[in-house]
C-alpha cells in the first residue's frame, strides 16, 4: 500500500507541476499544432506553373501556334508576357523575377507545314532541388499536349481523304468487273479499254493515298502489288493471242490476271476501310494507361497528414516534457530528497511515467477530438489498434525524454535536444519527405525515431483500414522497454551516493 | 557579552554548580567512527567520530565550510565516506531500507522542493513521498505549516517565498512524517528570534518524545539548546560535550570573578597559590578572574586567602562565558592562532 501511495504522490506532484506551468504546456503542445493546422489550411500541395516570359523573333507578332494552342500553353506555364529582347528576358531570369524564358524560333507554323520540327528553347534557373525538375516537366507536358492536338487535327483531315480514295477504288472495281466480263466474252479490246480506265483510276487513287501521309504507309505493299498487277494484266492482254494459245483450263479473265488485279483492289479497299475506321486518338496512342483510384478513402492534405501530425505532436510533447521533467529536478536538487526518502528509483520512475502518460493521453484525446471532429479525419481501421499504437508511441517518447533529461546537465540543453528531436521527426519520420526517398545514414535516424513507426502505423490504420505492420508494433514495444530500463539504470546512477 | 550572576554584597557568593548529568546509555541512533571525506584533492572531513543517542539533541556547530553539511550527507547516505564507518539506526546509510528511511527526516541547507508548487503542495508531496497515509496527511500538513508559521501563505508558490520562508518550508517537509531521527542543516538560519525559539521548543518536544536530532547551526548561542554539542573546524571535530563541559574545556575549569575593594595589591598573584587554581588574571584593579578546577571547592579557599592578604572581598560570582567566547577560545586552542568571530564566520544570534 505504501509503495502505491508514494508512486501516486510522485504522479500527482508531476501533474500538479505541469498544470502550474500552463504557458509551457501551451507552447509545447498548441504551438506546433497551430502551425500545422495553418500549414494544412494554407497549402494545397500543388506546384504553380512556372512564370514564363516568351521571347519572339524580332519583328514577329505572337505566332498563330501560340494563339491556337493558348489553352495548352496556359495550363503548363503562366505567361508573364512577350518580348523580342532575349537579353532582357535572360536578365529577368537571372534576377529570379520569372521562372523560365521560352524562346520561339521564327515562323514555326511554316516549319511544321514544310514537314520540319520546331525546336522551342526553354531556359530556367531554379535552385530548389525539389522543384528543379518541374520546369522541364511542365514544358514537356505542354509540348506533348500541343503535339497531340496538331497530330489529331492532321489525322482527322487525312481521314477525310480516305473517302475519296475509297470512291476511286469502287470505280476501279466496277471497271475491272466490266473488263473481266469483256475478257470472258472474248472482247479483248473492250477488256483493254476497261483496264486502262482502271489504271487511270488507280493513278488518281495513288495521289489520294499519298496525301494521307505516313499514316497510310501500311497500305504501300498493297498499292504496289495492285499497280504491278494492273500493269501485268495490260501486258497479258497485249499478248492476248499467245496467252490464249497456251493450254490453260482457267477462264480467260484469270489467265489475263484480271481477277487477281481485281482481288488486290478489293483488298486495298478493305484495308482503307479499316484505316478509316481507326480513330485518330488510337492512331496517336495505341496504348492508353487507365489508372483507377481504389483506396477506401481519398484523403485531402489535412487528412493525409493528420496521423503523422498526431505522431509528431505526441513524440514532441512527451519528449519535451520528459526532457524537462527530470533535468529540472536534478538542477533543483530534488534528487537529494529522493535519495533520502523511502521511495525506490523504480517507484519514482513509474510515478513520473504515469503522470506523463496521463498528461499525454489528455493531449492525445484532445487532438483526436479536433482531428476527427472539425477536421473530419476518419478512423477506418480498428480504434483499439490506434489506441495501442498511440500508447506505445507515448511510452517510447516519454522514455526518450527522460533519457535526455538524465544525460544533459542543463534545462537549456534539454530543450535543445527536444527541438533536435522535433527537427528529426520533421525531416526523417516521413512527415516532409517519404522514407523511401531517404538514404543511409538518414534512414538509420528515421528508424530510431518512434514517430516514424507511429505515423506509418497510424496512417495504415486510420486511413487505409489496415491493422498496420506488426513488426512496427513490436519495435515500438521493444524501444519503450529498452528506454525504460535505460532510464531506470541512469536514475540509479544519478541518485547513488558519491 | 558576559553573563554575570550575583550582586554586590559582602561577600555574596552566587554560583551554579550542578553535578554533571550521566551520559545517556543504550545503542546510539547515530554512530560515526573516523569518517573522512574529500572532494578532488580537498579534504572536507577529517576523522569524525560522534554518536547521538535516542532522545538527544546533538548540535554540530562550526563556521561555514567546516564540514557540518558533509557530515550530514554522509549520515544520510548521500555521500560515501572515503574511510571510516557510520551506522544510523543500526544500518549503513548506503544500504538503508525503506523502513529505516521512513524514520529519518532530512532538512538540507538548500531548497530541494519544487519552486513551482505551492507551499502546501510541496509539503503534501513530501508527506506522500514518505508514505503518510492519506487520511493523516491533511492534519499533518496543517500541523507542520502552523508550526513553521507558513499556514497563511500555504497557497503561495514556493519560488515567491523569502529565503527564510523557504527554509521553514524545508523544515516543515522534513517534519511532516514525524521522523524518529531528524537531520536538520541550519534549520534556524535567517529566522526571527521568536520563531527560532518556537522551533527549538518543538525540537525539545521531539527530544522529549525520545526522538533524536542532529542539528547544525552557525548560531553558536543555540548550542545551549542542545544536549551535546560538537564543534567543527576545518573538517575536524575539535571539541565535543555538553555545553557546560565545553565551557570548562575552553577555559580549563570554572571561572570565578571576585570583586575586591581597590587596593594596590596583586590579587592574581595572591590567589594563584590556592590549591585547585588553574589561572588568574585581573581585568580591572577591583576584580580578579580566577579559573579553578572546581568552583565549589575553591571559592572558600580563595576568599580566605584574599582576606588573609588584607583585601576585602565584596562579591564572588561564577563567570558564564558566552559560547562565542567559548568556541573562539576552543578554536584558538586547536589552531594555535588568535581568531575573531568575524574571521570564523560564526554568527551570534540577535535578541538572545
Amino acid at each position: 500500500m505504501r509503495p502505491f501511495i508514494q508512486t501516486l504522490a510522485v504522479m500527482v506532484k508531476e501533474l500538479t507541476e505541469l498544470l502550474r506551468r500552463p504557458l509551457l504546456v501551451l507552447t509545447l503542445v498548441l504551438g506546433p499544432l497551430l502551425v500545422m493546422i495553418l500549414f494544412g489550411i494554407g497549402s494545397d500541395a500543388t506546384f504553380a506553373p512556372p512564370r514564363t516570359l516568351v521571347v519572339l523573333p524580332p519583328g514577329e507578332d505572337k505566332p498563330a501556334l501560340l494563339q491556337r494552342y493558348e489553352r495548352q500553353f496556359k495550363s503548363s506555364m503562366r505567361i508573364e508576357g512577350y518580348t523580342d529582347n532575349e537579353a532582357a528576358a535572360r536578365e529577368r531570369l537571372r534576377l529570379n523575377t520569372i521562372d523560365a524564358v521560352m524562346i520561339v524560333p521564327p515562323t514555326p507554323e511554316e516549319t511544321i507545314g514544310q514537314g520540319g520540327q520546331v525546336r522551342i528553347q526553354v531556359l530556367y534557373n531554379e535552385i530548389d532541388p525539389l522543384q528543379r525538375g518541374l520546369v522541364p516537366q511542365f514544358m514537356n507536358a505542354m509540348a506533348t499536349e500541343v503535339n497531340r492536338e496538331i497530330f489529331l487535327q492532321n489525322t482527322r483531315a487525312q481521314q477525310g481523304g480516305i473517302g475519296n480514295a475509297t470512291r476511286e477504288i469502287d470505280s476501279a472495281l466496277r471497271t475491272m468487273d466490266t473488263a473481266i466480263e469483256a475478257a470472258e466474252a472474248g472482247d479483248r479490246e473492250g477488256a483493254l479499254q476497261q483496264l486502262d480506265q482502271a489504271r487511270a483510276t488507280n493513278e488518281r487513287l495513288d495521289a489520294y493515298l499519298d496525301s494521307l501521309g505516313p499514316e497510310a504507309g501500311t497500305l504501300d505493299p498493297l498499292r504496289d502489288r495492285t499497280r504491278e498487277q494492273l500493269q501485268e494484266g495490260r501486258d497479258r492482254l497485249d499478248q492476248g493471242e499467245s496467252i490464249l494459245a497456251t493450254p490453260d483450263p482457267r477462264p480467260a479473265s484469270e489467265r489475263f490476271g484480271l481477277v487477281q488485279a481485281r482481288d488486290n483492289l478489293q483488298q486495298l479497299r478493305d484495308s482503307l476501310t479499316q484505316v478509316a475506321a481507326v480513330r485518330p486518338e488510337v492512331l496517336l496512342s495505341p496504348i492508353v494507361v487507365e489508372a483507377r483510384y481504389v483506396a477506401a478513402l481519398q484523403p485531402d492534405l489535412i487528412t493525409y497528414f493528420a496521423p503523422a501530425m498526431l505522431a509528431l505532436l505526441i513524440q514532441h510533447t512527451a519528449v519535451s516534457l520528459g526532457a524537462l521533467g527530470m533535468v529540472r529536478e536534478r538542477l533543483a536538487n530534488t534528487f537529494e530528497l529522493y535519495a533520502v526518502a523511502p521511495i525506490t528509483n523504480l517507484q519514482l520512475l513509474i510515478g513520473k511515467y504515469l503522470a506523463y502518460i496521463l498528461f499525454t493521453a489528455a493531449v492525445m484525446g484532445a487532438l483526436l477530438v479536433v482531428l476527427v471532429g472539425p477536421f473530419g479525419v476518419p478512423i477506418i481501421g480498428d480504434p483499439w489498434r490506434v489506441a495501442l499504437t498511440l500508447s506505445l508511441l507515448t511510452l517510447t517518447s516519454i522514455g526518450m525524454g527522460f533519457l535526455i533529461s538524465l544525460l544533459v546537465s542543463s534545462e537549456r540543453t534539454a530543450v535543445q535536444y527536444a527541438m533536435l528531436s522535433l527537427l528529426g521527426i520533421v525531416f526523417f519520420s516521413g512527415f516532409a519527405l517519404p522514407i523511401e526517398s531517404l538514404r543511409q545514414p538518414a534512414l538509420t535516424v528515421s528508424y530510431i525515431l518512434p514517430a516514424t513507426y507511429g505515423s506509418q502505423l497510424l496512417q495504415d490504420i486510420m486511413l487505409r483500414g489496415l491493422p498496420g505492420r506488426d513488426l512496427y508494433i513490436w519495435v515500438l514495444g521493444t524501444l519503450s522497454v529498452v528506454l525504460f530500463v535505460a532510464c531506470w539504470l541512469l536514475l540509479r546512477l544519478r541518485t547513488r551516493a558519491n | 557579552m558576559s553573563d554575570r550572576v550575583g550582586t554586590d554584597v559582602q561577600p555574596e557568593i552566587d554560583v551554579d554548580l550542578q553535578p554533571a548529568e550521566p551520559a545517556p546509555v543504550g545503542p546510539p541512533v547515530i554512530d560515526a567512527r573516523g569518517l573522512e571525506k574529500g572532494f578532488d584533492d580537498h579534504v572536507v572531513l577529517r576523522d569524525l567520530t560522534l554518536y547521538v543517542q535516542q532522545g538527544e539533541i546533538y548540535g554540530l556547530i562550526g563556521p561555514s565550510g567546516s564540514g557540518k553539511s558533509t557530515a550530514i550527507h554522509l549520515m544520510c547516505g548521500h555521500l560515501s565516506p572515503d574511510s571510516g564507518a557510520v551506522e544510523v539506526l543500526g544500518r549503513d546509510p548506503a544500504h538503508f531500507d525503506a523502513k529505516t528511511k521512513r524514520r529519518i527526516g532530512y532538512m538540507p541547507q538548500g531548497l530541494i522542493l519544487n519552486p513551482d508548487l505551492t507551499v502546501q503542495q510541496n509539503v503534501r508531496f513530501a508527506a506522500g513521498l514518505y508514505g503518510v497515509w492519506p487520511w493523516l496527511r491533511r492534519r499533518r500538513v496543517r500541523s507542520v505549516l502552523e508550526l513553521t508559521e507558513l499556514w497563511p501563505v500555504r497557497k503561495r508558490a514556493t519560488r515567491s517565498l523569502s529565503g527564510g520562508m523557504q527554509r521553514r518550508l524545508a523544515l516543515a517537509a522534513a517534519l511532516v512524517h514525524e521522523p524518529y531521527l531528524l537531520f536538520a542543516d541550519e534549520p534556524t538560519a535567517n529566522l526571527d528570534p521568536i520563531l527560532r525559539a518556537k522551533l527549538w521548543e518543538h525540537f525539545q518536544g521531539m527530544s522529549d518524545q525520545s526522538r533524536a536530532l542532529l542539528i547544525t547551526t552557525q548560531y553558536i548561542d543555540e548550542a545551549e539548546n542542545c544536549d551535546r554539542v560538537g564543534l567543527m573546524h576545518e573538517g575536524a571535530l575539535i571539541a565535543e560535550g555538553r555545553p557546560e563541559e565545553l565551557r570548562r574545556q575552553a577555559f580549563g575549569g570554572d571561572v570565578v570573578d571576585i570583586v575586591v575593594e581597590r587596593q594596590a595589591l596583586d590579587h592574581a598573584q595572591t590567589v594563584s597559590s590556592v590549591e585547585g587554581v588553574v589561572g588568574a588574571e585581573m581585568p580591572h584593579d577591583e576584580s580578579v578572574r580566577v579559573t579553578v578546577e572546581n568552583a565549589q571547592v575553591a571559592i572558600p579557599m580563595l576568599i580566605e586567602e584574599l582576606e588573609e592578604s588584607g583585601a576585602t572581598v565584596r562579591s564572588v560570582s561564577q563567570y558564564q562565558p558566552t559560547f562565542d567566547e567559548v568556541f573562539i577560545r576552543l578554536i584558538e586552542q586547536h589552531s594555535g592562532e588568535h581568531l575573531t568571530s568575524d574571521q570564523l564566520q560564526l554568527n551570534q544570534s540577535e535578541g538572545r
